[in-house]
């Protein structure tokens, strides 16, 4: 579902990096990654842009234009036009990814992916880590209600390089794991700093007074006066700050994240802060991951770590110890989680017939690790630490599925006979259209919701209090579900003013009714209406089409007469079963709501309750 | 030998006719309308018995400026009175002093006066001549053919002349009036009898009655035997009529439904106002799940609340979000809760549906079910996009079931609705593991269509129903498919519809 740009030759070199699939080419993509499960929506030739302030980098069609702000610092490209630099053009992927991996969001991810599909590089990867010298101390009030947010991995990343294309892959990475993985950064969010503007070994992750202090955030000038705001002040002001202000607003203290000399990193999840930030001369980056999720944040950490590494080989990641109230953590951690997995029940679960040993080798092509021995029908399978989307071994047996091929399955039915089934009421109303357009009447089909408007006072009555009503409608035209059928059937009416009369239409649809015996307190009920607009239309021939409708169901009902208000008065009947009970009314519609909808000539309709006429 | 009666009706009356008779005549003693008449004569000569002569004539009418000169004298007549009056002469402006001329119309005579050689102008003055003394005892040819035309008569030269009257020489003089008299080119027809039409009259041919309609009096005493039925042409077109009919995407539907039910399936139904709790969390969508946000999702204001189905069960669902439960997963690592799980939503998928239907089964025994029904999602408005639109979904519980046998339901589904060619991908539901995308082949577009989803259900969904064997899933949206095959623009189509797409939509399309 997420759209993500993935910029060809990039991810071409890093699936040759390292050597086999030296002809591997962009068509040769296209076509492998929907059996991967990355659809291709295009390939897009693109434009590329630096936003001078952050060095964030964006990829835009000519479709879309140069962006107009900029989404990570917040600067206004057309307040300050110098400050978006054109860097040329570049060829994407545009890619509909699977939501659940953001591994391969990212060049350096998909690649590892590619390379293990392609059986060049197979099993689970193995990324050394450094030992920790870093320590963070975590506030114990970032476990409080008033200011939760409590979880915090951060990892330490030296001997970095970066040019425009790392920097942007950094940047996307962040901004593709907030919405994958941080639900749009509440969960978890990302902070990269420059190291080296860092000082001492210990830093702190506080809860703290949203007006107790000041910094410089990013995208902010320090030379500028008032540059420097209060933690409140960046939420009213920096941009954003605004977009992000209700992760914090609730709370009485915000979080923050300082270096040993007091220095800001940044107040997660809203913004760095303009001094620690990442340039092209960054040789050291601290990155933190911090949300209300355990899982989600380390999860974020592993795959930033593990996907800049792999975008930027000679880096050395190295581990931070978290002292929590909880007790202490090393960070990242990236020991794979072990799955056992029962060899037989994937075969049966896939409709496949293979063992153990084929098992094994389609795992590895998917990036796993498969441990030795172990017993014949089960595998023990080593998860990476950077894959989200692993639960049960399900997962895993989906994994073979796609190593192996979904093309490869031999498609078959189930061998089992069962008898179909029809529901009664789909018959009836079957039945029930077949009449109606014996009698010359046209079906329509209208919107099942609503409003008061249009069912009641159109009609020259008030609601009721008995009508299902949504919450949180999106427009002023639907915001009940429909209790009657002819609204719907006089706005077609009114639609069709200017051809031909006379005009015969019907609907038999269900109708939703407030009903407190039921389990959800509301239900469906099958209905049929039809209405008549003609110069000479009246009574008499609503009268005739209930008769003959009434009489080919093969029922019987009463006519009486009744009062109301829609209905012009001494015009409008009744229908009743044996037992008394109303069916349904018709008549002749009051010239009052024929004004409402705009029409000009007479109109009839009928409405009834075709489970009430059909009750036994 | 019969003949039409027209036909025979003229035959007989030319019979009785010395000489060929103008058609005139015969229609009026036919009493039957020129046009019947003509053809009628037309059809005897192709057979041979009459022969039809033309003969053009001249017909003539007075004209506008003639007819005042019925009752009134001619200008130069009445000049030849006004000089005979004075001496045989006058001058020429003081002739209207002695009659109802004017200048104008005097000087308008001079040229007939002179024509005729009734007076010549002298210097200032008319003189009679030799010819105008004796103009008075005899009136010209073209003062009686002007009389003989009074009161609008239309007459050809023969009967004119018939009538004593010097046609010729009245028509050199007023051929030079203009507006005086008119003249028509016509053609005479007469008819007469060929000496075959004789013989057939002779041999007693009798005429047989022609008819539009057939009537239950021709029906009654077999009159119909007698009378001729006059052909139509039949390639005219006649009024348009528009039968009665279902909706087109009620045909959609019914086709959708038709095939599951050959296919043995058992049609279900849910609520469409549905409990967290079977749209969401028996679905294992965690509680903080996007999908489930004010955003995308309608809430139920009233009723404001739905009941839980049972203690056991809910406590299953919620050990299975919160750590797998007995599932065997980790789950979603969170805490549930319970009073988000009854909050009424407009059901968001038709797959609450069937994850009810699964509920109810009873693990042990085969299963298919489906149900095809409206679906709610809180999207803005647009020519794709109705807040309500219709899904169809459908499960099948088997120990048979697998990816292979998926793949294979699919195929046969989508054949079974016209679609030969099916291919499927991997995808990504928070409800199926393995899942597929399924896209299929538009031979009308040449390029393949995502057409809905499928997979096979999560042992998270399936465990806490006390269902062990497999589940196939898989539904698509209705709106698509039936815009696609109706070859619609807009969704607004098919609910906001206009008379001439019901009544000109054919019912079948091929």
């Amino acid at each position: 579902m997420p759209i993500i740009d993935m910029p060809v030759d990039t991810l071409l070199a890093h699936v040759r990096a390292g050597g086999g699939a030296a002809d591997l080419t962009a068509e040769d993509l296209v076509e492998l990654l929907p059996r991967l499960g990355c659809e291709v929506d295009e390939v897009a030739q693109t434009q590329q842009y630096l936003c001078g302030v952050c060095g964030k980098i964006y990829d835009r069609t000519t479709a879309q234009g140069a962006p107009m702000s900029c989404s990570n610092c917040g600067t206004d490209f057309r307040a300050a036009p110098d400050s978006l630099e054109d860097l040329g053009p570049n060829t994407v992927l545009r890619l509909d990814m699977l939501a659940v991996r953001p591994d391969i969001f990212d060049p350096g991810g998909m690649a590892r992916y590619i390379r293990g599909f392609l059986g060049i590089e197979t099993g689970l990867p193995h990324y050394t880590l450094s030992a920790a010298r870093l320590t963070v101390k975590v506030d114990p009030d970032l476990s409080n209600e008033d200011s939760r947010r409590p979880y915090i991995a951060c990892a330490v990343v030296r001997n970095v390089r970066l040019d425009h294309a790392s920097i942007k892959l950094v940047m996307n990475l962040q901004e593709d794991l907030h919405w994958a993985l941080g639900r749009d950064r509440k969960l978890a969010s990302i902070g990269v700093y420059d190291l080296d503007t860092l000082e001492g070994e210990t830093f702190h992750y506080d809860a703290v007074d949203p007006d107790g202090l000041r910094f410089v955030p990013l995208g902010f000038s320090p030379g500028e006066p008032d540059s420097a705001l209060t933690p409140r002040e960046i939420l009213a002001r920096h941009k954003t700050g605004q977009a992000y202000a209700h992760l914090l607003q609730p709370f009485q203290k915000y979080p923050l994240l300082r270096d040993g000399a007091g220095t800001v990193l940044s107040m997660p999840p809203i913004i760095n802060s303009e001094a620690t930030r990442v340039t092209l001369q960054t040789r050291s980056f601290f990155v933190d991951v911090t949300g209300l999720s355990q899982r989600a944040v380390d999860r974020a950490l592993n795959i930033i770590v593990t996907s800049f590494k792999e975008i930027m080989p000679r880096i050395d990641v190295e581990c931070v110890i978290i002292e929590g109230p909880e007790g202490v953590r090393i960070t990242p951690d990236l020991t794979p989680t072990a799955m056992t997995l029962d060899v037989p029940t994937a075969a049966a679960t896939l409709g496949v017939e293979l063992n153990t040993g084929e098992f094994a080798e389609l795992l590895e092509a998917m990036g796993h690790g498969v441990e030795e021995g172990g017993q014949a029908d089960r595998l023990t399978v080593l998860v990476p630490a950077y894959r989200h989307d692993v639960m049960h071994p399900v997962d895993l047996i989906e994994d073979a599925a796609i190593a192996h091929g979904y093309d490869n399955l031999n498609p078959e039915l189930v061998p089992t006979f069962t008898l179909g089934r029809p529901r009664l009421i789909e018959e009836q109303a079957a039945t029930a259209r077949r009449i109606m357009t014996g009698l010359g009447f046209h079906q329509v089909m209208t919107l099942v919701l609503t409003s008061e408007e249009a069912a009641f006072r159109k009609w020259r009555t008030e609601p009721g209090d008995n009508i299902v009503r949504i919450e949180n409608p999106i427009s002023t035209e639907q915001t009940i579900c429909r209790p009657t059928i002819l609204p719907g059937l006089l706005e077609t009416l009114a639609i069709n003013k200017q051809y031909d009369l006379p005009q015969y239409l019907f609907e038999v649809g269900d109708c939703c009714l407030l009903d407190d015996t039921v389990e959800t307190g509301a239900r469906e009920e099958r209905f049929l209406a039809a209405a008549m607009i003609g110069s000479h239309v009246g009574y008499a021939d609503i009268r005739a089409v209930a008769d003959a409708f009434v009489h080919e169901m093969g029922r019987e009902c009463r006519i009486k007469p009744i009062e109301h208000a829609s209905y012009i008065p001494g015009r409008a009947a009744g229908l009743y079963d044996a037992a008394d009970r109303q069916i349904g009314l018709m008549g002749e519609v009051h010239p009052e709501v024929l004004e409402n909808y705009g029409l000009k000539h007479p109109v009839s309709v009928l409405e009834l309750s075709l489970e009430r006429l059909l009750a036994d | 030998m019969e003949l039409p009666q027209t036909q025979f009706d003229v035959l007989q009356c030319l019979g009785t006719a010395a000489e060929p008779m103008p058609i005139t005549k015969l229609v009026s003693a036919l009493a039957v309308d020129q046009a019947q008449v003509m053809a009628a004569c037309t059809l005897l000569q192709d057979s041979g018995y009459v022969r039809v002569a033309e003969q053009p004539y001249e017909e003539y009418r007075l004209g506008p400026a003639g007819e005042p000169f019925v009752e009134a004298a001619l200008p130069e007549r009445v000049v030849v009175g006004v000089l005979a009056a004075c001496g045989g002469r006058c001058p020429i402006t003081a002739v209207p002093e002695h009659c109802e001329l004017d200048a104008g119309q005097v000087g308008g005579a001079l040229r007939w006066l002179n024509q005729r050689n009734w007076a010549r102008k002298e210097g200032p003055d008319l003189v009679l001549g030799e010819g105008g003394r004796t103009a008075s005892d005899k009136p010209e040819p073209d003062e009686l053919l002007i009389k003989a035309l009074a009161g609008g008569r239309v007459a050809s030269c023969a009967e004119l002349e018939a009538e004593g009257l010097p046609v010729k020489e009245a028509m050199a003089v007023l051929s030079k009036r203009k507006g005086f008299v008119t003249v028509k080119e016509r053609t005479a027809r007469t008819v007469e009898l060929t000496d075959a039409g004789r013989q057939l009259l002779a041999a007693g041919v009798r005429g047989r009655r022609q008819v539009t309609q057939l009537t239950p009096e021709l029906l009654a005493d077999g009159g119909w035997r007698d009378v001729d039925l006059q052909p139509y042409d039949v390639t005219l077109a006649a009024k348009r009529l528009h039968p009665g009919k279902e909706h087109a995407f009620q045909r959609t539907l019914d086709r959708v439904r038709r095939v599951f039910l050959e296919m043995g399936f058992e049609e279900i139904v849910s609520p469409w106002v549905e409990s967290s709790f079977w749209d969401f969390d028996a679905l294992f969508q965690p509680q903080d799940h996007p999908a489930r946000d004010m955003q995308d999702t309608f809430y139920v204001a009233r009723p404001d609340r739905t009941k839980l189905p049972d203690e056991a069960l809910v406590a299953r669902i919620q050990a299975t979000h919160e750590n797998g439960g007995d599932t065997g997963s980790t789950g979603w690592q969170y805490r549930w809760n319970r009073e988000l799980a009854s909050k009424p939503v407009l059901r968001t998928h038709t797959t609450a549906a069937t994850i009810r239907a699964l509920a109810r089964h009873a693990q042990g025994r085969p299963g298919k079910y489906f149900i095809i029904g409206p679906v709610f999602r809180r999207e803005t408005v647009d020519y794709k996009h109705l807040p309500v639109f219709h899904q169809v979904d459908g499960i099948v519980v088997d120990p048979y079931a697998s990816l292979a046998t998926l793949i294979g339901t699919l195929t046969a589904f989508y054949q079974k609705m016209g679609f030969p060619k099916v291919k499927v991908t991997p995808s990504f539901f928070p409800y199926t593991e393995p899942s597929a995308e399924v896209n299929l082949y538009m031979e009308s577009r040449g390029e393949w269509v995502e057409m809905g989803g499928s997979g096979l259900f999560r042992p998270e969904v399936t465990l806490p129903l006390g269902i062990t064997d497999r589940v196939l899933a898989w539904g698509l949206g209705l709106e698509r498919l039936a815009m696609m095959i109706h070859n619609l623009k807009s969704v607004g189509d098919l609910y906001f519809a206009t008379m001439p797409w019901l009544r000109e939509e054919p019912l079948c399309r091929s």
